[in-house]
């Protein structure tokens, strides 16, 4: 009996070449007789990895300096546009609109001199955005008109990001719930802006639903057999297939009032084959077997 | 057969719905004697043996809300091993049997489906089956508790589900919840081609271990535990290099629940202790001891285990759970045991303990093995079992590299405990 030199454990080396717990070569005495130490060495099989150099995040260090010359030329800029303009008509109108904009250019510049998350300068950002273009919004029009779309577009694309990237929110199905309610309350909202909460009720609000049912069956499938590709693939296919069957069936139903299918059936004819493709992979040994024992010759 | 048909026992019934050819549900005892296994004698020993064991002697049924087993009168088939060990056992292969008998030079193995019963039950099985081939062979052999006389009549209290006896029996007094870790560590490594399964061997002196676990102050199933459990921890970090993104690392110990509530049934009569360790700090060796001991005390007590039987006990009886389609059960079981059952736990270890056999039978005796089966999730396996003086640790594994087994075992000899190593088919790597 011979030790693994590298584990310590005892390995018939009659039985097993290599240690089988770390593939060291285990050699018989007739080998170590007739080996020098090189050629020892050359022939082990296993090679020690360098550790990965670990790679430093380059952390900039912008001085404030800079923020503050950014800071002292933005009052100027206010400071004049405001003289400008009061000169030119005896009161304060246009400048406003550069002014607001030179107040967001300095608030979004803010992660030079704020030591903070990313998180929480996205969510800084977005609010001074939202903020923005309401003022802008009442600023031109003196009332919020296209803002609406605007700050809704910016609120769904933070609770997005918000669901996707933030650790405190765990879970998929959790983070794909936020987004689905969130999705149907922002097309809720635009529709019901646009005054025709018909198309919200009858074609939104049922392929949003489709499509969470759908990506969360996915969603567990893949989990639950991610050992089997064939199973992901299946379910990929026929969840697809699925939803445009849905989709096309509610578009028709809403334009001509009839359940039909115009297009759905040509994605089934490309999908059909490919998910009974992927049954015929998974259950290959079984059919094969089957068909050898019903129609052998 | 005294009983045409038989409910699944308790704990059997989810083993048909999660079934397949990764999850194979196969749990295998070996027993490697000193000369060679003769095929004609072996399966004459089984054929004499198998009316002992009428509730093995079944195939698998399917209802309308659940599977059930009926009488099986195919004839046996014992097999010479080719393939991989705790392969699945389709039911339309091996006349219908949810067991299988193998062979191979000097080797028996008996494979059990989980459906038919636990370890015990199985290891009991695989001793008589042994008892009387060597009898067969001529060979003057005794008897002891670890196997069954062919001669004695069946036991109405082989066949009940004990179980299910026990919910009923402290559905009242013992209520309350067990707390479950959940989406712990699992190896991330890719599995290797379905229909394979690696097998390592570890041989260690049952003295020097015994003796290392007592100056730990502790048992052997607890340090053995402990190794495994610190093994994954340093896989883990090795693996998942960001804090933040570790998970718990658990283990599953099964424990046999015959002696402690005093059953005699053949079926599945064993529960679950998992304990875990938390990433958010680095541990001690004596510190990990100290946690699963803590656990062991405190969960392996009896009202504990009693509890954990009334809960699955009430979640079996549940109204929709019972009248669920069969068909719908099928569909569904799979995410439920994903997320309950293997999520909650890295890896398995079973620790069978000594078996202690009659002197006559032990001189033709080498070895024992205990094999556990495939695991998509966990990837790797060990089971334990001692036989004169030795202690033999099998891990079974569905990766390529024995990361778990080689920190496992380099473990040991760093504590001074002499380790042999062999591994299924020679060189696997």
């Amino acid at each position: 009996m011979k030790y693994c030199m590298r584990c310590g454990v005892e390995v018939d080396e009659q039985k097993h070449r290599f240690c089988p717990l770390c593939n060291t070569i285990i050699l018989t005495d007739a080998e170590i007789e007739t080996l020098n130490t090189k050629q020892i060495k050359d022939t082990k099989t296993y090679k020690l990895k360098a550790p990965k150099p670990i790679s430093k995040k380059v952390n900039p260090n912008i001085p404030p300096l800079i923020y503050l010359i950014t800071l002292l030329v933005c009052i100027t800029a206010i400071i004049s546009l405001l003289v400008i303009d009061f000169v030119i008509g005896y009161n304060i109108s246009w400048s406003l609109i550069p002014i607001i904009s030179i107040i967001l250019f300095i608030l979004l510049c803010l992660p030079l001199v704020i030591k903070k998350k990313l998180y929480w300068f996205f969510t800084f950002d977005t609010f001074v955005l939202i903020i923005y273009f309401i003022l802008l919004n009442i600023l031109i029009n003196s009332r919020i008109t296209w803002s609406f779309f605007v700050i809704l577009s910016i609120l769904l694309l933070w609770i997005y990001v918000s669901a996707i990237f933030l650790n405190r929110i765990k879970g998929f199905i959790l983070k794909l719930s936020i987004i689905t309610i969130a999705t149907t309350i922002f097309v809720l909202l635009i529709t019901l802006s646009l005054k025709s909460n018909n198309v919200f009720s009858r074609l939104v609000l049922p392929i949003n639903g489709l499509i969470f049912i759908l990506v969360i069956i996915s969603y567990m499938f893949i989990k639950t057999y991610f050992y089997k590709w064939h199973v992901i693939v299946s379910t990929i296919t026929i969840n697809t297939s699925i939803l445009c069957i849905g989709i096309d069936l509610l578009i028709n139903k809403f334009l001509v009032d009839r359940f039909i299918l115009k297009w759905s059936h040509f994605v089934l004819i490309v999908l059909i084959p490919l998910t009974l493709c992927m049954f015929y992979i998974g259950n290959r040994y079984k059919i094969n077997k089957y068909l050898m024992k019903k129609f052998h010759i | 057969m005294k009983h045409e048909w038989m409910r699944l026992d308790n704990a059997a019934k989810i083993y048909p719905l999660i079934e397949s050819d990764h999850i194979t549900t196969v749990f295998r005892f070996s027993t490697t004697l000193y000369e060679p296994i003769k095929k004609d004698i072996l399966l004459k020993a089984l054929n004499n043996i198998i009316h002992r064991f009428p509730y093995y002697k079944v195939t698998l049924r399917t209802g309308f809300f659940w599977y059930y087993l009926e009488e099986n009168k195919k004839p046996l088939e014992v097999h010479e091993e080719t393939e991989a060990p705790c392969r699945r056992i389709n039911r339309f292969d091996n006349n219908g049997y949810l067991f299988r008998v193998l062979y191979r030079d000097r080797t028996i193995s008996v494979e059990f489906n989980h459906i038919l019963g636990d370890g015990t039950a199985c290891l009991t099985f695989l001793n008589t089956l042994v008892h009387q081939y060597l009898t067969l062979l001529g060979h003057q052999v005794s008897i002891n508790e670890w196997m069954k006389d062919i001669n004695s009549p069946v036991d109405d209290s082989e066949y009940e589900d004990s179980h299910s006896l026990a919910g009923k029996k402290y559905y009242k007094t013992h209520k309350q919840k067990q707390k479950i870790i959940k989406h712990v560590f699992h190896l991330k490594d890719r599995s290797i081609k379905q229909n394979q399964f690696l097998v390592t061997y570890g041989i260690i002196d049952a003295q020097e271990l015994s003796t290392l676990a007592k100056n730990y102050n502790t048992s052997i199933t607890v340090l053995l535990t402990s190794i495994y459990l610190e093994s994954l921890f340093k896989i883990q970090k090795e693996q998942v290099p960001k804090l933040r993104k570790r998970r718990p690392v658990a283990l599953q110990v099964p424990v046999n629940m015959r002696k402690r509530l005093e059953s005699k049934s053949m079926r599945n009569f064993s529960l679950y202790v998992i304990p875990y360790l938390y990433p958010d700090k680095d541990y001690t060796f004596e510190e990990i001891i100290k946690v699963v001991d803590d656990f062991f005390k405190e969960n392996a007590e009896i009202d504990h285990l009693i509890a954990q039987i009334v809960q699955n006990y009430k979640t079996e009886r549940t109204i929709f759970v019972r009248v669920l389609p069969l068909i719908l059960k099928k569909i569904i079981t799979p995410f439920i045991y994903k997320e309950i059952g293997a999520d909650t736990f890295s890896g398995t270890l079973s620790n069978i303990g000594m078996l202690k056999l009659p002197e006559d039978f032990e001189q033709y005796v080498e070895r024992y093995n205990f094999l556990l089966g495939p695991c998509p999730l966990t990837k790797c396996s060990g089971g334990v079992i001692g036989f004169k003086n030795k202690v033999y640790i099998t891990f079974g594994r569905s990766i390529r590299i024995p990361r778990v087994e080689q920190l496992f075992f380099q473990k040991l000899v760093n504590l001074g405990v002499k380790v042999h190593i062999e591994s299924h088919g020679g060189d696997n790597l």
